[in-house]
């Protein structure tokens, strides 16, 4: 086995993961009705960071628009339960299946194409998807759609689901990252062009970071919609795109503890929250892009990482630019 | 033939950087590609392997047509490269990106890191494995280049300009290794090279560019003594030999 070398570095970790771990522990027993909810809200923001980290921290694919795969979940599970009348396996399979057909629509915009095209047809698509939730007849529109009382779970079921769910998406980024599958996508991040002379077929690997990634994010939406036992639209909302990547990047992308760390973030803008008249709800932005931009400044690349987010062109062919670049210099 | 250009010219924004070239060699070789910087060396590598757009002409492998294909693809096939300005992973370490290579044809991770482990040795950076690549030297950047690019099972390696940025020390060194590639893992070499002296101990057979077209090709000797070649590479003013 490799040895680990103990570092001030991992003294800091492991100070910042306890004081998390007490935290969190803490919550179901000691914490009122009020932080449990923050609790599972923390849990939610780690498991999507997860799905966030996988896709562009990972394999560099730049994701804006996050909360189209996990308003998908969430729209799965509640209208299968609400709906048809079928129970939350089925939700969460349905989910899973609609996200995936996007992810591939998604993916392969992205595979053929450099990374702006990605962001656009990512964008394109969510903004299908969040007006038609609020629109239609069968999603409720604006007003939203409700689940049949008897998928009703406890605070604290729903607190350990969400943990469990958060937990699980750590491992599977962990696992992910040291397979052949992770080994791959972090070739096609940082050299695109040298993974595809060494063999690697990126546009098959960038659907397949797009397909994992959508589908972590639907896991979460469907437990989403079973939490609040409501939703409308704003499940897509634009602000749960901004806090997945500002959890990630105020906790370092691409590091498997950067979304634990940078969803500190979402308790604190929580506790702003409540602490604020309800008219200010909506200064939460304010913080995040304060919080931004003070990163930005003083730790671009965010409490845990080691390297500044750069996302990586697409075009295999693109090698000679850097020896060109090579030339000039 | 084991590796065929035929009249390949590659143009870029109406400009010819490789005219009707024509290469051709058997299995088993060292095959030298000289020529003076810009004269088009590095345009016909990428072609080769599906970097570069072909216009007009045909590449085969042996005797299948390779022209225009998708990078990866011809990797697969067989070829495989070091770049100019050597190439990397940056954040990863010196055994996970030559495990990248050796991903090319090993899905199980623990083969591929046996095959990443003894392409590491081969090329002496046993010890490094745990290394990240931004934190090596140009030398042995080089030497992981080439471990990853052996790491694919070539049959054809291309080495452009390998020898260039090293100093002369390493170069002595490195081209232990390139012999070893030959002789020990029955690699074909196709290798482009201004260091002319490399060349002309190491090859079999020169192809010589200018300006984008073939001027002369044949043995070292041949091509050493060949006047047009004088005139190209060194002015016509000493011996190309003598690098
Ligand atoms: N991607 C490119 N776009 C435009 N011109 C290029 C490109 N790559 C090479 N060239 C031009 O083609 C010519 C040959 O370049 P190159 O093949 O790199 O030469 P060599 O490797 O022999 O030094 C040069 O004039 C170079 O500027
Ligand atoms: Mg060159």
């Amino acid at each position: 086995m490799r040895s680990v070398k103990w570092t001030k570095r991992n003294s800091i970790y492991l100070a910042v993961l306890l004081a998390l771990a007490a935290f969190l522990i803490y919550l179901p027993i000691g914490g009122s009705r009020r932080n449990i909810n923050i609790g599972i809200l923390v849990f939610i923001y780690i498991a999507l960071g997860q799905s966030w980290n996988l896709l562009s921290g990972m394999s560099g694919l730049f994701s804006i628009a996050h909360a189209l795969f996990y308003g998908i979940g969430a729209y799965g599970m509640s209208l299968m339960l609400a709906r048809a009348g079928s129970n939350p396996l089925v939700g969460l399979l349905v989910g899973i299946g609609a996200n995936l057909l996007v992810a591939l629509i998604v993916g392969m915009v992205g595979s053929k194409l450099s990374g702006l095209y990605f962001t656009m047809a990512l964008i394109g698509i969510h903004s299908i998807f969040y007006t038609l939730a609020g629109q239609l007849t069968i999603t409720g529109g604006w007003l939203g759609i409700s689940l049949p009382r008897e998928w009703q779970l406890t605070r604290k079921e729903l607190y350990i689901i969400a943990l469990a769910i958060a937990v699980f998406m750590t491992v599977l980024f962990q696992v992910i990252r040291s397979s052949r599958i992770g080994t791959m996508f972090v070739a096609l991040k940082e050299n695109p062009q040298l993974a595809a002379s060494l063999g690697s077929d990126i546009r098959k690997w960038r659907i397949l970071a797009v397909l994992i990634s959508a589908t972590m994010a639907s896991v979460v939406g469907s437990f989403y919609a079973i939490y609040m036992m409501a939703h409308n639209a704003e499940v897509f909302n634009g602000t749960v795109s901004l806090r997945i990547m500002m959890v990630c990047m105020v906790g370092g992308v691409g590091h498997i503890f950067g979304p634990w760390v940078g969803s500190a973030l979402i308790i604190m803008d929580e506790y702003i929250r409540g602490a604020m008249p309800t008219e200010f709800a909506s200064l939460s932005v304010v913080i995040y892009a304060l919080v931004l931009i003070v990163m930005a400044l003083l730790r671009p690349q965010g409490i845990m990482g080691s390297k500044i987010f750069q996302p990586k062109e697409v075009d295999v062919r693109a090698i000679e630019n850097l020896d060109a670049r090579e030339k000039t210099e | 033939m084991f590796l065929k250009a035929e009249n390949v010219t590659i143009t870029f924004g109406g400009v010819n950087a490789n005219q009707n070239v024509n290469v051709s060699f058997e299995k088993g070789q060292i095959v030298g590609l000289i020529g003076p910087n810009g004269a088009g060396k590095s345009t016909f590598f990428k072609a080769v392997i599906g970097f570069n757009r072909v216009a007009s002409g045909h590449i085969y492998f042996k005797d299948e047509e390779i022209t225009n294909q998708e990078p990866y693809k011809i990797c697969r096939k067989g070829i495989s490269t070091t770049f100019q300005k050597a190439q990397a992973f940056p954040d990863m370490t010196l055994e996970e990106s030559v495990r990248v290579g050796a991903y090319c044809r090993i899905k199980n991770k623990k083969e591929a890191m046996a095959k990443a482990q003894e392409m590491i040795n081969f090329v002496g950076l046993t010890g490094k494995e745990k290394a990240k690549i931004s934190k090596l030297n140009m030398y042995d950047r080089k030497k992981a280049e080439l471990a990853a690019a052996l790491a694919t099972q070539p049959e054809l390696l291309l080495l452009d300009e390998l020898f260039a940025g090293l100093v002369p020390s390493e170069v002595e060194l490195i081209l232990k290794y390139v012999k070893k590639v030959s002789e020990e893992l029955g690699i074909t070499l196709l290798i482009v090279e201004h260091v002319l002296r490399v060349v002309m101990s190491l090859c079999d057979q020169v192809f010589v560019l200018e300006n984008g077209q073939i001027i002369a090709s044949g043995s070292p000797e041949e091509v050493a003594n060949n006047p047009e070649v004088i005139r190209a590479y060194l002015g016509g003013d000493s011996n190309v030999a003598a690098g």
